[in-house]
């Protein structure tokens, strides 16, 4: 699969293109690089690459900028922000924006390339993700991302803004298992040693206001000692 | 700066009139005499207001000048907190791309064949997660809290679990006394975010851990006093030097006789910076060779007040 896999990077500073490029090709991929969010954009046009991996901070057009004009154009190309891990508010900004995923620099270039591969398994080529619908629905759920509010057969649910936030993430990428690390740093922004018991207590918080039963879930289940996953069918609202 | 100088002419501006009018009196009305006579009491009574009135005036005008001054003094503080947050953000900002290129130039050339480059990679790795790790405080400085009532009792709790069973993978144990009062009451709940609060309790039992040995205890106790409830972790660990103690709320600080063992010098700045966000404060009792006892206050929450009933 990796012979076919055509990586466009996106970055200003040349040391990292000169260095990341070669580990790249060394990791299997075609990679192609732009220096600017411009030249990103007619490298994406003429090239077509499988997945772009792309700097935030840049002269001409930024990364977030590229990924809202590549959207709006409906161009669904997967793509990675290099973004620090913020507070959970920019994050989730760039979430909504249609990055499929995050990493910050410095990053251990390996995590780059199982990235790449996590992002690629996930996504159909073309087609935009569950997770950039506005609606969402798995039974008798429905999450409307636009007013963030969540019903359960009608009834309206009372939630904190982390299990709101944490509820959002797993059904838009429903049967994925996902590590607690991953959640904690992905939407907490953060991930100190052992403070993983964030996501097992809003998990819980989760369990107790959707009536799901740990045991037998409908919603979320426990993967032993891996994470969780959104095991109900997930479709746009 | 201007303000002393109005604050003098508005002192000297009764004197000023009263030296207007006495000279139009002096030239209108050259021969007038006005006596006055007062019972001894009353000139006593009057002696006694005026006297009063005069340190009265210099009580309050010492009380403003006190205020400007701790006003002046917190002002300063912020000022150089918000400093070293910007220092930090810029170094963040600065080593990140050096660091990302450096790391990726050494996998794209291969370490597998050189010790000295898989010296370079493993510094390289490890200078990438110190910058990280001080970016982590900084963005603790300034995140958003998501405040609900937090019971520390179940905090302590799970830390401890957590804490234990760290420690037995290690093949190693602790005895943790932990000591909250029930009676009267028990400990009132805190209005925290709960996620924090945990990392904050969990870094202090880690620390206990950290600087003692097997078999030994740690005591977590905890109270309630002048609309705070206080917790404090102590132990019979290692104990910190004196000379290193004003240093130990700092980033990378770390205490000269603990220098054989792991650790990034950023628990209990990350302890402090989530006390702090809470209206809290720390403090920090040790004898080296004894021990260390860690205290945290936090204000009592007070329960969110009944949304009024709307029609």
């Amino acid at each position: 699969m990796s012979d076919s896999v055509k990586v466009l990077l996106v970055d200003d500073e040349v040391a990292i293109t000169d260095s990341l490029a070669p580990f790249l090709e060394r990791s299997g991929f075609a990679v192609r690089t732009a220096a600017d969010g411009i030249a990103a954009l007619a490298a994406a046009a003429s090239w077509r690459p499988t997945i772009i991996v792309c700097d935030v901070l840049m002269p001409r057009l930024d990364g977030r900028e590229v990924v809202r004009a590549l959207r709006q154009q409906g161009d669904w190309t997967p793509l990675i922000l290099l973004t620090k891990v913020d507070a959970t508010g920019e994050r989730s900004a760039a979430l909504d924006e249609g990055a499929d995923d995050y990493l910050s620099k410095p990053f251990d270039p390996d995590e780059l390339v199982s990235r790449i591969r996590a992002v690629l398994r996930r996504s159909t080529p073309g087609a935009p993700p569950l997770s950039a619908s506005d609606r969402l629905v798995a039974g008798e759920l429905l999450f409307d991302r636009r007013s963030r509010r969540v019903w359960l057969a009608g009834k309206e649910l009372a939630l904190t803004p982390r299990a709101m936030l944490l509820l959002e993430y797993l059904m838009g990428r429903p049967g994925e298992v996902h590590s607690r690390d991953r959640l904690l740093s992905t939407l907490w922004g953060f991930d100190f040693p052992a403070s993983t018991r964030a996501v097992d207590h809003r998990v819980a918080e989760l369990r107790r206001v959707l009536g799901d039963d740990a045991g037998q879930p409908t919603f979320i289940e426990t993967v032993q000692s891996l994470g969780y996953r959104f095991v109900a069918r997930v479709s746009k609202g | 700066m201007k303000r002393p100088l109005v604050m003098v002419l508005l002192a000297l501006a009764p004197l000023v009139l009263a030296l207007v009018a006495a000279a139009g009196l002096l030239l209108g009305f050259p021969g007038i005499l006005v006596r006055f006579s007062f019972a001894p009491a009353v000139l006593a009574v009057l002696v006694g207001v005026a006297v009063s009135a005069l340190i009265l005036g210099a009580l309050m005008i010492n009380r403003i000048a006190g205020k400007r001054r701790q006003e002046a003094l917190e002002a300063g503080a912020a000022h150089a907190k918000a400093e070293h947050l910007a220092f930090l953000s810029r170094l963040d900002h600065e080593m990140k791309n050096p660091l990302t290129a450096i790391r990726a130039a050494l996998a794209a050339h291969g370490t597998e064949d050189s010790t000295h480059l898989q010296v370079a990679d493993a510094q390289a790795a490890r200078l990438g997660s110190l910058v990280g790790d001080l970016r982590k405080l900084s963005d603790l400085q300034s995140r958003p809290l998501e405040l609900e009532p937090v019971d520390l009792g179940q905090i302590v709790a799970d830390s401890v679990q957590a804490v234990t069973a760290y420690l037995q993978q290690l093949g190693s144990t602790r005895t943790f006394g932990v000591h909250f009062p029930t009676v009267p009451w028990k400990i009132p709940p805190v209005q925290g975010d709960s996620d924090l609060l945990y990392l904050a309790v969990f870094n202090l039992l880690a620390n206990a851990a950290k600087f003692t040995s097997d078999g030994d205890t740690v005591e977590v106790r905890a109270g309630e006093a002048d609309g705070r409830v206080w917790l404090e972790v102590a132990d019979t660990g290692l104990g910190i030097p004196a000379a290193d103690l004003a240093q130990v709320w700092d980033e990378l600080a770390r205490a000269t006789n603990a220098r054989g063992i792991a650790g990034s010098g950023l628990g209990l700045p990350l302890v402090r910076i989530v006390v702090e966000r809470h209206g809290g404060r720390v403090s920090l009792r040790s004898r080296e060779g004894e021990g260390t006892a860690v205290r945290m206050e936090l204000p009592i929450g007070r329960a969110p007040r009944p949304l009024p009933a709307s029609a």
